[in-house]
């Protein structure tokens, strides 16, 4: 909310500087987004009176202008085409200065010599009006100081309120927590009762009792609605960012923004019969002060009359119906409506008014009375008119009456920490116009009205440690009792995957869970995907499936940067199916690009699969022991049909690796060679438990063997059947040669492999380890029909 | 810019007996000063959440005036009722910070879509 220091000021005038003023609001909760000068500079700006007004004999445009100062006569040459004799407007003198002219110098126009200016509201930032120069009341003195008239040295200052302190948007909110903080007494308006004149009334029929809980109307005739609004009341409301329309609108406005109550002025002369509030029906229509035709949807409080809806209650009046200019005769209304039926409504049709902002926060409800008294007395007093009486319709039933509440003595240090003195208390109590008595250590507290968000005893502490202030409550240490609990798994398996990748030269990433509908497909991901209701964007419309789409996608973006070796990783959650959604917890990394950084001694080459094999194996071997895990080719559709491997622990699939599809590449215009890989956090455990095995005290017996095989037998299955027939006599066993080629017939191998025997109790025979050896190879020879190379 | 679709938040809360509104103060005086390594200025400013009350949010004093850095509270009785927790007996302390924009002014990075560009430039900086 935006409102004039000076206004303020009227209400509660604390002696302290403006930056204290906004100080004390902040901390008090009602945060000073900004405090700006009310209006930008000027000077030897007067009120000055056109006398004559003649066309400029060298420029169609240009008029010649006699203008009195208050002394004497001047000769001004003015462009706008309002400028006309008799007319009070703002007169810029020379020697004084204005926003859009630092300097008011005497000038020539077309022959012609000027002795100022005559200004618009634009020109001296009082407005945005620059359709001519601004026609002053001819009530204003000649010769006054326009700074005085517009009270300009004054402050615009905008606080941003919670939703929980409605009672604070208006001045007199404002006030009455400027006037607790200060300890200071404020203006209080009293409930001025207007002796009416005439017995005109207009029924009034609540027929939503539920949601309109009470509704003030009054009748005044005669009303001189074509007046204007006076200086002061523009400025103010010009000063809370509300445009003046006319003097009937304005002061339901100003009335608004003074006291919080939203009001609204219907053209009597347009009702018919009984105004009524309820529901809306089915088809109903209806243009708005907007001037655009609503479709009212079910379920939206209405203003009607015999004729039909009037206005949309609590947001918006209607256009047909609203006072214009040439109404005689109005119908003011003030009514409660509760927030919960207004809340949302407005937002329904796009909308966003200064009454709905205020019923939807929380209008004092006890307020209409004394606000439609005080509209009728602005009105009487601007525009004249005949008032008719009250008509104050209203259910009880749903008046919202603020609890009593019992504030207990202890619960202030209990809550707080700190401890509080009754005199204290009671102070802020007294100030806040919350009555109470007190007994035995309690307050039995009942909140005024406009404090409907005081319900429960941690409310008036709260109002408590505000007004006593949060800085002046000394900082203490939590005492706790406490209890070990280890680690959560997955967050000790995503640190430990993280050095290690760290440690092999890739960088962590995050990229956003939401991922582009195009690159999923793209990316041929075909799996039922979780669709946003709202997405921010239509290429963050997905839950992500997997984390290469963002793995890529950030691949693609530093590759185009020139980066010539990527590796990158991201651990986070993937989102699959839609009705019946799983989360589950993965680790996945690319890599592409050299091999090493590039140095000198070193032959730099790209990276490839098997330097994707080692990074994950090396990854997976701090996890889980080697021996439970297979490496098996496999398909994947993101995947080089040739190039992939999936990961299995004792038979499960933790994970699968190898090189972007290489059809995937070339649309994404990536390099060829992008490897990927992705591995289930959950599934792969915290690392590995490692036990301690005895070293042997005998020494170690090594024999070198090379056996001719058939090409598609793979070393794991050659050495499962070399690890049967050794015993655990066996303790390594290395691949060092692989050989095709000549002198080996083709479609065969050699494999020349390292075995080393040890025993934990005797140093063994070479004879022991012959009876071994032979096993080996009648194994080998049975099972694969192997030979020993010659 | 200070939003991206995503972020990140670190949320914390303590019920026991004795908890206070003192201690939720000390707490996270701590915290910031040690964070940020050195003794900042700071400031506990009432405000709104409807899970907590009173609530605050904390702000510190940066090159350009007071900075917003999280929001806190104790917790409202009506939350530890809906858990089973009688707030006649217990009371408890929150507070809720955002992980890039304590990131942003503790490295001084301008602008929060850096986190989820992921360009190597700027990854490998923090190195």
């Amino acid at each position: 909310m935006k409102f004039s220091e000076k206004w303020l000021r009227e209400w509660v005038n604390p002696d302290i500087t403006t930056e204290t003023l906004c100080e004390q609001l902040t901390m008090a909760g009602l945060e000073v987004d900004g405090v700006e000068a009310a209006c930008e500079k000027f000077s030897g700006v007067i009120v000055a009176e056109v006398l004559t007004v003649e066309a400029h004999p060298d420029a169609d445009k240009l008029k010649i202008c006699q203008v009195y100062n208050g002394k004497e006569k001047l000769t001004i040459v003015c462009g706008a085409s309002n400028v006309k004799a008799n007319m009070k407007v703002a007169l810029a003198t020379v020697g004084g200065s204005i926003p859009v002219l630092p300097s008011v110098k005497v000038v020539r126009l077309k022959g012609v010599e000027s002795f100022g200016m005559l200004c618009s509201a634009k020109e001296l930032g009082l407005g945005d009006d620059h359709d001519g120069i601004m026609e002053l009341p001819a009530s204003l003195e000649t010769g006054k100081d326009l700074n005085k008239i517009f009270e300009t040295d004054d402050n615009v200052i905008e606080i941003s309120l919670t939703p929980n302190r409605g009672d604070c948007l208006s001045i007199q909110g404002v006030a009455r927590e400027v006037a607790v903080l200060n300890q200071t007494q404020r203006q209080k308006i009293s409930l001025k009762r207007i002796k009416p004149t005439i017995d005109s009334t207009r029924d009034v029929s609540l027929e939503a009792k539920n949601a309109c809980a009470r509704y003030c109307g009054r009748i005044i005739k005669s009303v001189d609605a074509s007046v204007k609004t006076p200086i002061w009341m523009v400025e103010r409301l010009r000063r809370s960012d509300v445009r003046s329309i006319s003097i009937i609108v304005d002061i339901s406005n100003y009335v608004m923004l003074e006291l919080g109550q939203p009001m609204h002025a219907f053209d009597n002369d347009k009702l018919q019969g009984t105004i009524s509030v309820r529901y809306s029906t089915a088809g109903e229509t209806l243009r708005l002060l907007d001037e655009n035709e609503y479709e009212i949807q079910p379920e939206t409080l209405l203003i009607a009359d015999e004729s039909g809806p009037l206005a949309m209650a609590g947001i918006m009046g209607g256009y047909d119906s609203a006072v214009s200019e040439d109404s005689t005769c109005i119908f003011l209304e003030s009514a409660f409506f509760l927030s919960e039926v207004i809340i949302g409504k407005a937002r329904q049709y796009g909308l966003h008014t200064d009454s709905s902002h205020r019923f939807e926060r929380g209008v004092d409800p006890e307020l209409q009375m004394r606000a439609i008294e005080r509209a009728t007395e602005l009105i009487l007093k601007y525009c004249g008119g005949e008032p008719g009486p009250v008509v104050e319709v209203e259910h009880k039933a749903s008046i919202p009456v603020n609890p009593e509440v019992i504030l207990r003595k202890s619960q202030i240090s209990r809550i707080l920490g700190i401890e509080l003195d009754n005199v204290f208390v009671e102070a802020v109590l007294n100030k806040l116009d919350i009555q109470y008595r007190y007994e035995k250590n309690q307050w039995f507290t009942k909140a005024p009205s406009h404090r409907f968000d005081i319900n429960i005893e941690v409310d008036l502490i709260e109002e408590l440690v505000r007004i006593h202030g949060y800085h002046e409550v000394k900082a203490a240490v939590p005492i706790s009792r406490m209890s070990l609990k280890s680690a959560d798994k997955n967050q000790r398996a995503r640190e430990l995957a993280r050095s290690i990748l760290i440690n092999r030269d890739y960088q962590e990433i995050i990229s956003y869970s939401f991922v582009d509908p195009e690159l999923n497909k793209l990316l041929k991901i075909n799996d039922k995907t979780m669709l946003l209701t709202n997405p921010i964007s239509p290429e963050l419309a997905e839950m992500r499936v997997s984390l290469w789409p963002g793995l890529i996608k950030t691949m693609q973006y530093n590759i185009k940067r020139q980066q010539d070796r990527v590796r990158l990783f991201e651990t986070g959650l993937i989102f699959q199916g839609n009705d019946n959604l799983q989360q589950k917890l993965m680790l996945s990394g690319c890599l592409y690009g050299n091999k090493y950084k590039k140095q000198w001694g070193i032959d730099n080459s790209l990276c490839d699969f098997y330097d994707l094999k080692q990074d994950v194996m090396s990854l997976i071997c701090q996890f889980v022991d080697d021996s439970g895990v297979e490496y098996i080719a496999a398909e994947h559709a993101m995947l080089h049909p040739g190039q992939c491997l999936e990961i299995k622990l004792n038979g499960e699939k933790i994970g699968v690796f190898g090189q972007l599809h290489p059809q995937i590449s070339k649309s994404l215009k990536l390099p060829e060679k992008v490897y990927l890989f992705e591995i289930s956090i959950e599934k792969l455990g915290v690392g590995k438990h490692i036990q301690y095995q005895a070293i042997s005290k005998f020494p170690a017996i090594s024999r070198d063997i090379a056996i001719v095989i058939d090409d598609d037998i793979v070393l794991k299955d050659v050495s499962e059947e070399i690890k049967k027939s050794a015993t655990n006599l066996l303790t390594n066993l290395e691949l060092f040669d692989v050989y095709r080629g000549e002198g080996i017939e083709k479609g065969k191998k050699s494999l020349a492999m390292g075995l080393t025997f040890q025993a934990t109790s005797s140093t063994l025979r070479d004879e022991e380890i012959e009876v071994i050896m032979d096993s080996i190879l009648a194994g080998l020879s049975n099972k694969f029909g192997a030979t020993l190379r010659e | 810019m200070t939003h991206t679709p995503m972020f990140h938040q670190v949320e914390g809360l303590l019920v026991d007996k004795g908890v206070t509104f003192a201690q939720l103060k000390g707490m996270l005086t701590d915290f910031l000063n040690i964070f940020f390594e050195k003794e900042l200025q700071i400031r506990f400013r009432p405000s709104y959440f409807p899970f907590t009350e009173p609530s605050a949010e904390v702000d510190i004093m940066g090159e350009r005036g007071w900075l917003e850095v999280l929001g806190c509270g104790m917790v409202h009785p009506n939350v530890l009722k809906n858990v089973g927790v009688d707030p006649e007996e217990y009371t408890g302390l929150a507070f809720g910070l955002g992980v890039e924009r304590l990131t942003m002014l503790y490295y001084c990075v301008d602008d929060l879509r850096l986190f989820f560009d992921n360009d190597l430039r700027f990854l490998k900086q923090f190195n």
